[in-house]
């Protein structure tokens, strides 16, 4: 695929279109990690205090960053990174990743949140729906067994919070993935996870960062 | 409900996924040829529907570029370009484009084969002229076992006597395929179809694992006309060859052929339905935010909100040129310059609407418009948009619930103050190709492009656009046209040379509707490279329906050679009607009736396969009053096109496209008018049928 885009971004040249673009473009295939700065992102990053934020890495692909947070409604946050892409998670569960190159457009995993908030394990059903390359939504069933892994403790912001850590494992019909939750005891909230994005990008990790109060 | 809702849409997806998967498992080999097969010969094979092969193959004094595309899961047709050298003496070279179509007769089952009807350079100088029919049969997985018998250029080695004369005495014989010389290229052959001697062929694929195949042959094929001037012998029928297969996908096929030669050939598969980020890179949509903030941070007055709304969209790539609100309903107008489906912009400008209006507006009319022209209008409940914004199935809840219409009815003052005038420009570079001329297979050109465009008022453009070639080898081509008829296009290498920094078009161009479902467009200028003059259209194309119907006038003179101000004598009257049907699936067909440039009456039949993502590989041909004969090499304008949408390549919102267009030679009968801005292809994407098929982005 590598070598197609090498190829064709030659014949880009052709299109026509706002000179803007066509620069950008240019600039993104010559330098793919230049940072861009979304005006979002950048309005947000001047509000004070300042919203939120959330650790954040794709382990697979070796990039880390931090999100703030948006917008919460309806019991649903919308996180956004600097470049204009966003997850939303409900209790902290992954239910869209939008702007990542994958397209995760949205959930329902209402029956995991039920039990591993509670510590719960057993068997759940979860549903993810996706955008695919041909801007088509497909909509994707698992099924999911949770298991609880014992208590662990982890550092956030140099403070030690005792979690209990749990698994959710997946299976679908064309993919299968591995979530794992630190639930904080305290709290029953999720403080740190490693959840599923989708086959595109593989496991997305987050971790909360306590308020400075 | 809801829940029990998804999940029986679920189940089925399901099932299809299981389909889908089991349909793909196995590896496909290619032949040099660029079509399913072992080596040199066919097998009853089909790609994966949809899929685009290009396959480039070397031996001994031949070189086969191809691209074969799986165009319904049981037809795939190819286009070849052949360099044969020696073929006609020691010092010469032939360049060869052929044609081949594949039927695929019955599928494979549990206990019988697949058979195959295969049709090789149907239609060109027929050096490569062979109909087959072929069967393949797959054992335990790993082994397929192949045979066919050929006619024409197969039937070499073992030729026996056509069996099908038991259907008459005429299969019996084969006239020479060229017999016409160069002028009868292009037309199809049936006579000579399955005609004359016939010979069998056959060969056995074994794929030890997943990436190495070993392949093993017998061809009938002599390569009688390759062996006169020694351009290439045969010693052996027998073929051997190994099979890599990369991680990509792409093949590389070693062979040692007919006892004489190695040869190499390698394919390369793409999947229109694929792109390199599925979900795109692009910054994500605003999120919506709780109604009862929106409330709080609205601004006190109307030139605020307006304001906000503006720099909003913008954000978006979205531009606001029409306002209006009455009650608990606000209809805006937006010229979408961002995104590739119209969908993805309507989602945009909605949820804009939602955090920057007051909760009392409950109704979003949003028309999407070009040149301030309104294309179609979609309403949106502001409830729907709180209700289904984190929905998993929201893409085809929020499409049931948007009212599509023809256009919101445009309020004077409406038009927001500062939309127009509005000027905006490109720049940036271009390439043109030209292909198959035989001093040089693949001429082209570099340059830089500059586009004006100066909207004064809604509908009303003034647009220009330049180039200054900088490098290339389009105007060393010194080639002169013998054409019979007035040089329309085939005088392209005299503007090619005569010609340095060009006015491409230079134009006034009104589009208007006269009246609901109606489009109009007048245009006046230079309106192409090649052609001058008056331009008139009109289209009617109902929201929601499949089908569109055209008419085109158009009076033009023939520009200078120099591409800048003049014109030459050759004037004409030129024009169409036109239908446009978007039939079920992928395809799209069209057909355009009416008098060509060189004042040739015929008519031009295209279909192209579409993908959602805007992907395009289609065929057309014309047919005029024209004669072959007169039409010359060729016979009849004919070609296939490739359209790629840039988002595709780099997964970044955009509506640029690179667009291709192969033809084996371009003459002047059938010749049209490249006027810019038809209306089908501006209004296209505005309609139901289009909305509905990018809809999954109304949310991204």
């Amino acid at each position: 695929m590598k070598a197609l885009r090498a190829a064709f971004l030659g014949l880009l040249l052709v299109s026509c279109g706002e000179a803007q673009d066509d620069f950008d473009l240019l600039r993104g295939a010559l330098q793919p990690n230049a940072p861009r700065f979304h005006p979002r992102a950048e309005a947000l990053a001047a509000r004070r205090p300042i919203p939120p934020r959330l650790e954040v890495g794709f382990p697979a692909s070796d990039l880390s960053g931090v999100m703030l947070l948006e917008v919460e409604r309806d019991g649903v946050q919308t996180w956004l990174t600097a470049d204009g892409a966003t997850i939303t998670l409900e209790q902290g569960f992954l239910t869209s990743t939008k702007g990542f190159g994958g397209g995760m457009a949205g959930s329902d995993v209402r029956q995991s949140a039920d039990l591993i908030l509670n510590g719960g394990e057993g068997r759940v059903e979860r549903f993810h729906s996706f955008l695919n390359g041909n801007d088509e939504i497909e909509l994707h069933a698992y099924i999911c067994q949770i298991s609880t892994l014992g208590s662990e403790d982890i550092v956030l912001r140099g403070a030690p919070v005792a979690t209990q850590r749990l698994q959710e494992q997946c299976y679908g019909v064309a993919e299968s993935f591995t979530n794992t939750y630190w639930v904080q005891g305290s709290t029953r909230k999720i403080v740190q996870s490693s959840q599923w994005t989708g086959a595109f990008l593989g496991n997305m990790f987050m971790k909360v960062v306590p308020d400075d109060t | 409900m809801k829940n029990r809702a998804v999940k029986s849409g679920l189940t089925r997806l399901l099932i299809l996924a299981c389909a889908v998967a089991a349909g793909m498992a196995r590896a496909q080999s290619v032949s040099t040829y660029g079509t399913p097969g072992l080596l040199d010969i066919p097998t009853a094979e089909m790609f994966d529907d949809g899929t685009l092969v290009f396959t480039g193959a070397g031996f001994r004094n031949t070189g086969r570029a191809t691209m074969t595309f799986q165009m319904l899961p049981w037809v795939h047709g190819s286009f070849r370009y052949a360099v044969l050298d020696r073929l006609d003496g020691p010092d010469s070279t032939r360049y060869d484009r052929s044609f081949d179509v594949h039927f695929r007769l019955r599928e494979e089952s549990r206990s019988g084969p697949a058979i195959v009807m295969g049709l090789r350079d149907f239609g060109g100088t027929g050096i490569y002229a062979a109909e087959y029919f072929v069967a393949t049969k797959t054992f335990q997985d790993r082994f397929k076992l192949t045979g066919g018998i050929g006619w024409g250029r197969m039937a070499g080695r073992g030729a026996f006597s056509n069996p099908l004369s038991v259907f008459g005495d005429r299969f019996d014989t084969r006239n020479n395929a060229n017999a016409g010389g160069i002028s009868e290229t292009g037309q199809l052959d049936f006579g000579n179809w399955f005609h004359g001697d016939a010979a069998l062929f056959g060969g056995a694929i074994w794929q030890y694992s997943d990436r190495l195949t070993f392949l093993a042959e017998y061809s009938p094929d002599l390569y009688t006309q390759e062996s006169t001037n020694d351009n290439f012998r045969v010693k052996s029928p027998f073929n051997f060859g190994a099979q890599y297969r990369f991680r990509n996908g792409s093949q590389l096929t070693a062979s040692y052929l007919y006892g004489t030669t190695l040869g190499v050939t390698y394919s390369y598969f793409i999947d229109p339905r694929k792109t390199v980020a599925p979900g795109g890179q692009g910054a994500a949509p605003p999120p919506l935010v709780p109604e009862d903030q929106v409330a709080l941070t609205r601004p006190r007055n109307e030139a605020d909100i307006r304001d906000q709304l503006q720099t909003a969209l913008e954000q978006e790539g979205l531009r606001l040129v029409y306002l209006s609100e009455s009650g608990d309903t606000v209809g805006v107008g937006v010229e979408n310059n961002t995104y590739g489906q119209a969908a993805q912009a309507l989602g945009r400008t909605a949820r804009v609407l939602a955090n920057e209006q007051p909760p009392q507006a409950e109704y979003f009319d949003i028309a999407l418009m070009s040149s301030g022209v309104p294309l179609s209008a979609v309403r949106v409940n502001r409830s729907d948009l709180y209700e289904l914004e984190h929905d998993p199935d929201n893409a085809w809840r929020s499409f049931a619930r948007a009212e599509i219409s023809d256009t919101i009815p445009l309020i004077q003052g409406g038009i927001i103050s500062d939309a127009y005038p509005h000027f905006s420009y490109r720049f940036g570079p271009y390439l043109n190709l030209s292909f198959f001329d035989p001093d040089d297979p693949v001429r082209y050109e570099i340059g830089a492009a500059l586009g004006l465009d100066y909207t004064l008022t809604p509908g009303f453009t003034l647009s220009t656009g330049l180039r200054q070639p900088i490098i290339g080898t389009l105007d060393d081509s010194t080639r002169v046209s013998d054409s019979v008829l007035p040089h329309v296009r085939s005088d392209w290498a005299i503007y090619a040379r005569e010609s340095n920094l060009r006015i491409e078009h230079l134009t006034a161009e009104y589009l208007w509707r006269p009246a609901e479902n109606f489009y109009a467009r007048t245009t006046l200028g230079y309106l192409e490279t090649m052609f001058g003059g008056l331009s008139t259209e009109l289209l009617w194309y109902p929201t929601d329906s499949r089908l569109a119907l055209g008419i085109e006038a158009n009076y033009v003179a023939q520009r200078d050679f120099d591409v800048l101000f003049g014109f030459q004598d050759y004037k004409v009257a030129t024009g169409h009607v036109s239908a446009y049907y978007d039939l079920p699936g992928d395809y799209h067909a069209q057909i355009d009736a009416g008098r060509y440039l060189a004042g040739d009456y015929g008519a031009t039949f295209s279909l192209d396969r579409e993908f959602n993502n805007g992907f395009k590989v289609g065929a057309f041909f014309t047919l005029t009053d024209v004669s072959f004969e007169d039409f010359g090499e060729g016979s009849f304008d004919k070609g296939i096109r490739l359209e790629i949408p840039v988002s595709w390549l780099t997964g970044r919102p955009s509506r640029n496209k690179i667009s291709q267009t192969i033809r084996p030679v371009l003459r002047d009968g059938g010749a049209r008018l490249n006027v810019r801005n038809r209306l089908y292809g501006v209004t296209r994407e505005a309609r139901a049928q289009q909305l509905s098929r990018g809809w999954g982005r109304f949310w991204r």
